[in-house]
């Protein structure tokens, strides 16, 4: 139940600063910590109401950001019986990924200094997010 | 079929769905879910205003702000000038309706990143239930910053003049040379399409032309723009142009009004 809130609370957070003062794919890279970690269909669920959320407020067409949210993550999903998904380097490779795609289509260019502190910001969640949950099937 | 690949289509389904209805307008494109905005709206002010709280501003940013605001004034003289003129020459000069300034805290810049990116535009916490149009100018003192380009109850979306695609029609305030006005999307403009017969000068400032209209949108005459740094001009062209550079730093700004016609 703790673990819930914590993360509900990292993906309010983590909505409001995307949305105000850092210009970069918190959520997506949020989503993507969630998703290597416990590797749960729940994802899906969390993606469609943060992209809800995210095309409220930054005035995209309702359901756009959800839509390649959940694109996203079925082709992080799709690696899962090909490699280890709770590395590292995978979590780096798919904030890279995820990150380029996002500007690519959301953003008003492709900037790679935003794009590497994403990978940066991505791993960093990615190890929090391994360290304060231990036990990944109990999600 | 596995449970994961069900649970994907069905969600797939719904952002489909909702792509749909507010491409057809069932949900407005342009303000997505009010409920939404109002829940974050004072949220997001909080955010920007602890961010804007620690930043505190440097001399250099002081002396900027005082150029600008001693730039403006000679703008403005020169416009008092040209009317003094006017009325000499017994044309009596049309002044634009009075009109309110509707304060609007900005709380988002989509694009932004601190020294590598400039907003193309902002977010505002002031939207259709405070009078807020599609279309209107957005100030700050006597400076245009941009114009409301979609609007929710709660919040509006602001097209900066410096982002890229924005062009608009505009005029010198010395040499009164008259031109349209494009933004590049990198906080710099261009007055373009400037016959080779008008005069454009180093530190001439560009002013609004009137665009206002029926509906009381869209921009008054005399509102600064920015100040003219470099000219073009090719005797074998048919327009000349000059690179135009904004006087206010709208990151640094914590609201802007928006210009509402009485």
């Amino acid at each position: 139940m703790i673990r819930a809130i914590i993360l509900v609370g990292c993906f309010f957070l983590s909505l409001l600063l995307e949305t105000t003062i850092l210009q970069l794919p918190l959520s997506l890279l949020f989503l993507l910590a969630v998703t290597v970690v416990y590797q749960t269909e729940w994802v899906f669920l969390i993606a469609i109401f943060l992209g809800v959320v995210l095309d409220s407020l930054l005035f995209r067409p309702l359901g756009s950001t959800g839509l390649f949210f959940l694109c996203f993550l079925l082709f992080v999903f799709l690696y899962e019986q090909k490699f280890e998904l709770r590395t590292i380097q995978f979590s780096a490779l798919m904030s890279f990924l995820g990150s380029f795609l996002y500007f690519l289509f959301f953003g008003h260019s492709v900037l790679w200094l935003q794009i590497t502190l994403s990978v940066i910001i991505g791993i960093g969640i990615f190890i929090l997010t391994k360290l304060r949950i231990p036990r990944a099937d109990s999600f | 079929m596995n449970r994961r690949t069900v649970v994907f289509f069905i969600f797939i389904t719904c952002c489909v769905l909702l792509l749909g209805i507010s491409g057809i307008g069932i949900i407005t494109r342009s303000s997505g879910i009010p409920i939404v905005s109002a829940i974050f709206s004072p949220l997001q002010k909080a955010v920007v205003n602890i961010f804007h709280g620690t930043s505190s501003a440097s001399q250099l940013e002081k002396l900027k702000q005082e150029n600008s605001a001693l730039s403006q004034q000679l703008a403005r003289m020169h416009l008092i000038e040209g009317d003094n003129k006017a009325l000499r020459d017994q044309f009596q000069t049309t002044t634009p309706s009075p009109s309110t300034l509707l304060p609007a805290p900005i709380i988002g810049m989509p694009g932004f990143l601190p020294g590598a990116a400039i907003p193309n535009a902002l977010i505002v916490s002031t939207g259709s239930k405070n009078g807020v149009l599609v279309g209107q100018a957005v100030v700050y003192k006597d400076e245009l910053v941009g114009f409301v380009e979609k609007v929710n109850p709660y919040t509006a979306h602001i097209r900066l003049v410096t982002g890229s695609g924005v062009s608009f029609a505009v005029k010198t305030a010395k040499t009164g040379a008259v031109g349209i006005i494009k933004g590049q999307g990198d906080g710099q403009m261009v007055l373009d399409n400037v016959v080779l017969s008008d005069n454009l000068e180093v530190g001439d400032m560009v002013v609004t032309s009137p665009d206002v209209a029926a509906n009381n949108t869209g921009f008054p005459p005399g509102l600064t723009i920015g100040k003219i740094t470099s000219i073009d001009k090719k005797a074998s062209n048919l327009f000349q142009s000059a690179n135009v550079a904004v006087l206010v730093d709208v990151t640094r700004l914590p609201m802007v009004f928006v210009l509402t016609q009485k």
